[in-house]
């Protein structure tokens, strides 16, 4: 992601502890159990420990990406729409070819990218400097990318940033990235070639729910490994917070800023890694409805619960626009309201009663926050997924740092660390949610949205 | 029952000094840790010295009923709690605090104090043994050792450690003053607390390296600081390009009037900070511990969140506020003796680039509680 264009259109604890757990248990497990000791060096690998130096719970490790030597790595293939400063493709080609800072040390990629495509060339492309500087060959078809100039498939794994570059919108304002028509070129390389490799789709899959289901389907049906979505699921979180898997939940929230089908994917999958551990898992989502404006507060403000978790997320924002003559805001609705009269709204309704609020509160804070309310307890858990996002506060999109490793985890293990249907889901979600929008905020019932899944026991955010 | 009151001394006033963004938290409360700090006294009143800042007072004089008073001892007159806030975020020392300290009405109260204590270990130590005799309980120091740290890593209390190294940016004066209260809080924690410094040595430009290269200062711990910042310059700055920037050489390159000081601590424990301008951009550091018999470091950035709100200061404000509330300060005054000592000879230092100085009375030795000062929540 990079900062939005512009913002104000489309473009991007309290714990409550579960049964059975001692409030001073539960708080260690939620927050403490992902403190860590330290980092790892000179390749010794160390346990995630809380800051007492006590070895953490065993369902917490986060463990760096299996380090091979250059002659062993997988190679990849990264597939783009463009790369430039900031553009995601540039992002995550520079983490595979220059490395990252990760546990401590600066670490050299774990996958070999073997080639690229690149389907725009924008001024001020850096591709072209890529491959002269480090020798990784653009080729002109994707095919070619992926068979390194062969017949058949010759590379371990597949990347696909459909992010950013000159492409057309729709009429409800979705940006009409080839994402889908990337997967399609990929699939056909591996039906040829009869075998297949993992694959990574930045952000939500598609804009049409349709190709969504099939590029999942595929996945299923030629046997690949399959990670897609945003990088804040993945990023540090402030606190180091977790929910333990299945911990009774009844709501969540997440309020940040950016625009329709752009940002939203962002805040819907910083609240879904959370909620998505709820007791039972992810059942699927019932209804979709979105609102901008004084409607949007309407929706917000008409569950108690719903403003209260919105309070406690702006409690973890640092980016809070203050009153004329200060400096720090304290957050209240009111302040909200005045600085934030137009936000957009997501009310997600999934089939077992629990409920996800996406406040897109442009004009109000500049980062992601997240609040979940567990079930039968008067208790909020909180905290800002942070992205360290260049230029205000970085140099580095160094949120792509734990993405990036995960994918290459994916790669090395032929495992994908968490499920592709929380992303299915979501850009479900961002379709209806689009669609709700442009047929005048309506609520809208989902049956297709009847996506179930199990949330990995293991925590995948950077904490280490 | 009386209002409790606060009494704020800033000797130094303008928007986005730690001075305005303390006194706002303490008028208009503040977020942190996942709820709202409520204001915490009835009344606020302020001796600030006049100035562009004025209108500025009007406002909060409005908005929150702050008082203003013409001297330090008008402000703590009466008052449950005094804050003692220098020019330059702390970094000049207090020429209030004697006179906050004397004031009769301060005598058993609770008085912090912003970044350092004085200007030398000595005048230090006698405002430490003047609050002593007026039973005057002392908190001193920055926001460094209270903000969070990205992953939240401590050096593990009571811990075999050997060196530790921050990473710091800014001008020297404060960038010094900052991480060495950040040093303190780390290398206090190892295993027999505090053992107070016997050396001090200043370097600048290619000393810094030659150091590194001798040894002197560990190109580990360097490169483990270094991975956690989300600033580096050159190509990172030039196209948002990460790389290594330690043993590729970048990072000598990159420094602009690049300078460390050394520390050798009575107990052989060596600590360095180094300053690092157009290398990075924010404040990192690495120690090396030893768990278990095998060598580890421990590595974190010190966030420091973004301007207008730098949210680091509700990190300091909450722990201040618990302070106030009858909590134990976060570490004894011997600390703030240490630190106010070693900055006025690392002044010295500066000046002799490249000697060793003694330090003769810093042999200040103290232990620090087991709990992390950083947010863990």
């Amino acid at each position: 992601m990079q900062p939005p264009s512009n913002p104000s259109s489309p473009p991007d604890p309290l714990p409550l502890r579960p049964r059975g757990l001692t409030r001073r248990r539960f708080l260690r497990t939620v927050v403490g159990a992902a403190a860590a000791f330290g980092a790892v060096h000179a390749g010794a690998s160390l346990a995630a420990a809380d800051s007492s130096g006590k070895d953490a719970p065993k369902s917490s490790p986060q463990a760096p990406a299996e380090k091979a030597s250059p002659a062993q790595r997988k190679k990849i293939a990264l597939i783009a729409t463009e790369v430039r400063k900031y553009s995601h493709a540039q992002h995550f080609l520079d983490r595979f070819l220059e490395g990252y800072g990760w546990h401590g040390e600066h670490h050299a990629s774990s996958v070999e990218l073997a080639s690229l495509y690149v389907d725009q060339f924008p001024e001020g492309d850096l591709s072209r400097e890529r491959e002269r500087r480090r020798g990784v060959k653009i080729y002109p078809t994707i095919a070619e990318a992926l068979t390194l100039g062969g017949a058949k498939l010759a590379v371990d794994g597949v990347v696909i940033i459909g992010e950013h570059g000159d492409y057309p919108s729709n009429a409800k304002g979705q940006k009409l990235y080839p994402r889908y028509r990337f997967h399609r070129e990929v699939m056909k390389v591996f039906e040829a070639s009869g075998k297949a490799a993992p694959v990574f789709n930045d952000k939500h899959l598609s804009t049409d729910w349709g190709e969504c289901r099939q590029m999942v389907a595929d996945a299923s049906r030629l046997g690949f490994p399959y990670l897609a979505g945003s990088s804040l699921p993945v990023t540090w979180r402030i606190p180091s917070l977790e929910i333990p898997l299945g911990t009774p939940l009844e709501e969540s929230l997440c309020v940040a800023y950016g625009g329709v089908d752009s940002y939203d994917i962002h805040g819907l999958e910083s609240a879904q890694c959370l909620s998505e551990r709820r007791a039972g898992g992810e059942v699927g989502v019932r209804a979709v409805h979105a609102a901008r404006g004084a409607r949007a507060w309407d929706l917000l403000l008409a569950r108690n619960t719903t403003s209260r978790l919105l309070l406690a997320a702006l409690s973890r924002s640092h980016t809070i626009t203050p009153a004329e003559g200060y400096t720090c805001a304290v957050p209240t609705l009111s302040h909200a309201k005045k600085h934030c009269p137009e936000p957009t709204v997501y009310i997600v309704e999934h089939l077992d009663g629990f409920r996800t609020t996406l406040v897109l509160a442009n004009g109000l804070v500049q980062d992601f926050n997240c609040a979940v309310k567990l079930k039968e307890k008067d208790e909020v858990l909180s905290c800002q997924m942070h992205l360290p996002m260049p230029p205000r506060i970085s140099t580095l999109a160094d949120f792509f740092n734990p993405l990036v490793n995960n994918v290459e985890e994916m790669i090395v293990t032929g495992k994908a660390p968490y499920p592709v249907e929380r992303t299915l889901l979501m850009s479900g979600v961002v379709i209806f949610a689009v669609e709700s929008l442009y047929r005048g905020e309506v609520r809208l019932l989902t049956p297709e949205l009847d996506v179930a899944y199990a949330a990995p026991e293991a925590s995948h955010h950077w904490r280490a | 029952m009386a209002p409790k009151k606060l009494a704020v001394i800033a000797e130094e006033m303008s928007i986005g000094s730690a001075a305005q963004q303390l006194l706002d938290r303490w008028l208009a409360g503040f977020p942190f840790g996942g709820t709202i700090h409520a204001r915490a006294f009835d009344e606020v009143i302020l001796h600030a010295p006049a100035g562009a800042w004025d209108g500025e007072v009007a406002r909060r004089v409005t908005d929150f009923g702050l008082r203003t008073v013409p001297s330090a001892t008008a402000a703590v007159e009466g008052s449950a709690a005094a804050a003692v806030i220098p020019a330059g975020s702390g970094v000049q020392p207090s020429g209030s605090l004697h006179e906050v300290l004397r004031c009769p009405s301060t005598e058993g109260r609770r008085c912090f104090v912003h970044g350092v204590l004085a200007e030398d270990g000595a005048i230090a130590r006698s405002a430490v043994n003047l609050a002593r005799s007026r039973n005057v309980t002392l908190f001193c120091g920055g926001a460094l050792p209270f903000t969070w740290r990205l992953p939240p890593a401590d050096v593990p209390h009571g811990a075999e450690a050997r060196e530790v190294l921050i990473v710091a940016v800014g001008d020297a004066e404060g960038a010094y003053l900052a991480a060495t209260d950040a040093l303190l809080a780390l290398a206090a924690r190892r295993k027999g607390g505090e053992a107070g410094i016997r050396r001090i040595r200043a370097l600048e430009g290619k000393a810094v390296w030659k150091a590194g290269d001798e040894g002197e200062w560990s190109k580990k711990l360097l490169a483990a600081a270094l991975s956690r910042s989300d600033t580096p310059q050159g190509n990172g700055a030039a196209e948002s390009r990460p790389e290594e920037l330690v043993e590729s050489g970048l990072v000598s390159s990159l420094a602009r009037e690049p300078a460390a000081c050394l520390f050798e601590h009575a107990d052989g424990f060596r600590s360095s900070v180094l300053l690092l301008n157009g290398v990075v951009a924010d404040f990192n550091f690495a120690c090396e511990v030893v768990k278990d018999g095998e060598k580890r470091f421990v590595s974190s950035q010190l966030y420091r969140p973004c301007a207008p709100a730098t949210h680091e200061l509700s990190a300091l404000a909450a722990a201040v506020n618990a302070f106030f509330g009858g909590g134990p300060p976060p570490w004894p005054p011997e600390r703030s003796i240490l630190h106010a000592g070693l900055l006025d000879v690392l002044r010295r230092a500066r000046t002799r680039p490249g000697d060793r100085i003694e330090t003769g009375d810093l042999q200040v030795a103290f232990s620090v509680p087991e709990p992390s000062t950083f947010p863990a929540v």
